[in-house]
């Protein structure tokens, strides 16, 4: 399902100075895994899930999704293909505050290249609600959820497209424990129904959700069990 | 796109009143400024052409020549025997009355009509073509208690023959009229010049005319009284002119002369110091708004922007949340420019409307200028942040790894 070879990625620190924040990296992720990023902070987890969601680039080496080509500057391609294949949950849950869990939630249903009728809409939204138990919470502003809510309006919104792909930047990284694990709960779900997850984190009870770690030091991709 | 663009700006709502609030007091920092000079100066302006060149104004009380009084300006330099003179422009004073009225009757050669319209309380001045029947002169008249209106008839009567007038135009209660007569200028400046006409001070109606329809349709005598504007030749020599007054005032009953030059040079400082006290504080005002307005946009971007990382991540391009972004900041500038046309027609309704259509132009045309400044900055900062700065890192902010 994805597929990436020699890939590798560099930044300008300032000028002359270049930094290499991903080395070559192989990696593949079949449909249906449930693949779990670890390494330390500068290791370049993030940068990798950034560039594997098609929110971020790359200089050198190939990517596939389902077979194709990605080329990193063809941006409309990529902004469907981000639209309509891949959810992303982040962190900082990167909800906007000022808008309800229904504005929130439609976003992607909006953007995306397929157009449905409004009713279609607001089954789509509610039966995502339904699945990250927010039914009730469809017209609360953001600004007013608790952390553990919050992230589930984020899961709700990556998957309301049913995309085949959910990547998790420490998804339970600004969660209390029981949140977290409700959370780790609802992606292991979505697993279990089909979906391809790929999650970083530093937590190994978190990672210990996955059925394949792989380890990143200092943007070289260390593979590990499965 | 339009949606979220919509969207965005009701989502800032806040900000949004706050850039509106300061556009405003932009606005009427601006239009205060303007229109307190403008006010100023268009009295100036009336007679600021003829200022410009060699001439003599003179306070008449009565010309006479032969033992008759004069009754045309263009007979003054021949009568006089003044040298240099290029043109003249006068008031008269009609040997009639009005019937059953107290009144003051004056009439104006037309360039006199034609260089200053007076604030009107309703109908038009006299510059204005008048639908008036043939045998009828048409007339201004000044704000009364008695109740005299646009389209009232009146009768100007020198005793043996009647003829009828119709009110075309009242001025409006304490309006600047031009020429009045033997008014004594006291700082010998343009003001000196204009008499605001009050209903509560003044007995009598003023009565204002084209002198031309006067002598085309009565026989009715006038006299040459009140300002006298004599336009000098370019080349005119010092001794000319001062032969020219010493002949005027041997000759003539005046009680008042100023040189042009004077008029001009005393104007322009009398303008200069009262706009020395407000073009300041406006300066300053707008500065202080502008300052903070850019405050506001800055504020308004990070948070236009972090919503655009947003949307970019569920699956719009970049360049899409770009143009949100510009389409947001026209929106804010059709609002800002829209209510601000509303609220100034309401704050000053038909005084600017109706009167000063140059002066709103003006006004709008530079306060657009204002705001098409503003948008460019919004624009540019919007376009630094989202150059500076990648999707990936607007979203990330502190989860940086």
């Amino acid at each position: 399902m994805i597929k990436l070879e020699n890939l590798s990625k560099t930044v300008c620190i300032y000028k002359g100075k270049n930094l290499e924040i991903l080395k070559k990296i192989n990696f593949e992720v079949d449909s249906g895994d449930f693949v779990a990023i670890m390494g330390k902070s500068g290791a370049g987890k993030t940068t990798l899930l950034n560039i594997i969601g098609l929110l971020d680039t790359y200089n050198s080496g190939e990517y596939y999704i389902d077979n194709q080509y990605i080329n990193p500057n063809n941006m409309k391609k990529n902004a469907d293909i981000r639209g309509c294949k891949i959810g992303y949950v982040m962190q900082n849950f990167s909800l906007i505050e000022e808008y309800s869990v229904y504005e929130n939630i439609i976003l992607p249903i909006d953007f995306g290249k397929e157009k449905y009728k409004k009713s279609d809409k607001m089954e789509m939204i509610n039966e995502t609600l339904e699945k990250v138990g927010m039914s009730d919470r469809k017209k609360q502003k953001c600004r007013r959820l608790s952390g553990g809510e919050k992230q589930r309006v984020a899961i709700a919104r990556a998957i309301v497209n049913n995309p085949d792909i959910i990547l998790a930047d420490e998804p339970t990284g600004s969660l209390d424990e029981k949140n977290g694990k409700e959370i780790m709960e609802i992606l292991a779900r979505l697993n279990e129904d089909g979906k391809t997850i790929i999650i970083v984190t530093h937590d190994n009870d978190v990672a210990a959700y996955a059925n394949r770690i792989v380890h990143i030091r200092d943007g070289v991709l260390v593979d590990g069990e499965s | 796109m339009i949606k979220y663009s919509i969207k965005n700006y009701i989502k800032n709502i806040g900000y949004n009143i706050l850039i509106f609030i300061q556009l405003t007091i932009t606005l009427f920092a601006f239009f205060y400024t303007v229109y307190t000079f403008q006010s100023k100066y268009r009295f100036f302006g009336a007679i600021s052409e003829d200022m410009k060149g060699n001439g003599l104004l003179v306070s008449v009380i009565q010309l006479s020549s032969d033992g008759y009084f004069l009754s045309d300006g263009s007979t003054v330099a021949d009568s006089y025997n003044l040298t240099g003179v290029s043109g003249v422009k006068a008031m008269y004073l009609p040997l009639a009355g009005i019937e059953g009225i107290s009144s003051h009757i004056r009439a104006y050669d037309y360039p006199l009509i034609e260089a200053f319209t007076p604030d009107m309380d309703n109908g038009h001045w006299l510059n204005k073509e008048s639908d008036v029947p043939d045998d009828t002169i048409p007339v201004v008249i000044s704000y009364n208690k008695e109740g005299y209106k646009t389209g009232d008839m009146l009768e100007l009567s020198d005793g043996t023959n009647s003829y009828k007038l119709e009110i075309v135009g009242v001025l409006a209660e304490n309006a600047s009229v031009l020429c009045m007569p033997m008014d004594v200028t006291t700082t010998d400046d343009y003001k000196g010049l204009f008499w605001n006409y009050s209903s509560v001070y003044e007995e009598g109606i003023l009565v204002l005319m084209d002198r031309q329809e006067l002598i085309d349709e009565t026989q009715i005598p006038c006299i040459l009284s009140g300002l006298l504007f004599i336009n000098y030749d370019e080349d005119i020599s010092g001794e000319a002119m001062e032969n020219n007054l010493t002949s005027l005032y041997r000759n003539g009953l005046i009680s008042y002369t100023l040189d042009y030059g004077t008029i001009y040079e005393n104007s322009k400082k009398m303008i200069v110091n009262d706009m020395a006290i407000f073009i300041p504080i406006s300066v300053i005002v707008m500065l202080v708004t502008m300052v903070s307005t850019i405050k506001v946009i800055a504020i308004n971007t990070d948070n236009v922007v972090y919503n655009l990382s947003i949307y970019y991540l569920n699956g719009y391009t970049w360049g899409a949340c770009k143009k949100i972004s510009i389409i947001s900041n026209i929106l804010s500038l059709i609002m800002a420019v829209f209510t601000n046309i509303i609220a100034m027609v309401c704050l000053f309704g038909n005084d600017v409307i109706v009167y000063d259509k140059k002066l709103i132009l003006y006004v709008m045309a530079v306060f657009t200028i204002f705001c098409i400044v503003y948008f460019i900055l919004c624009v540019m900062y919007q376009t630094f942040i989202l150059r500076k700065y990648t999707p990936c890192e607007i979203i990330r902010g502190e989860n940086n790894d």
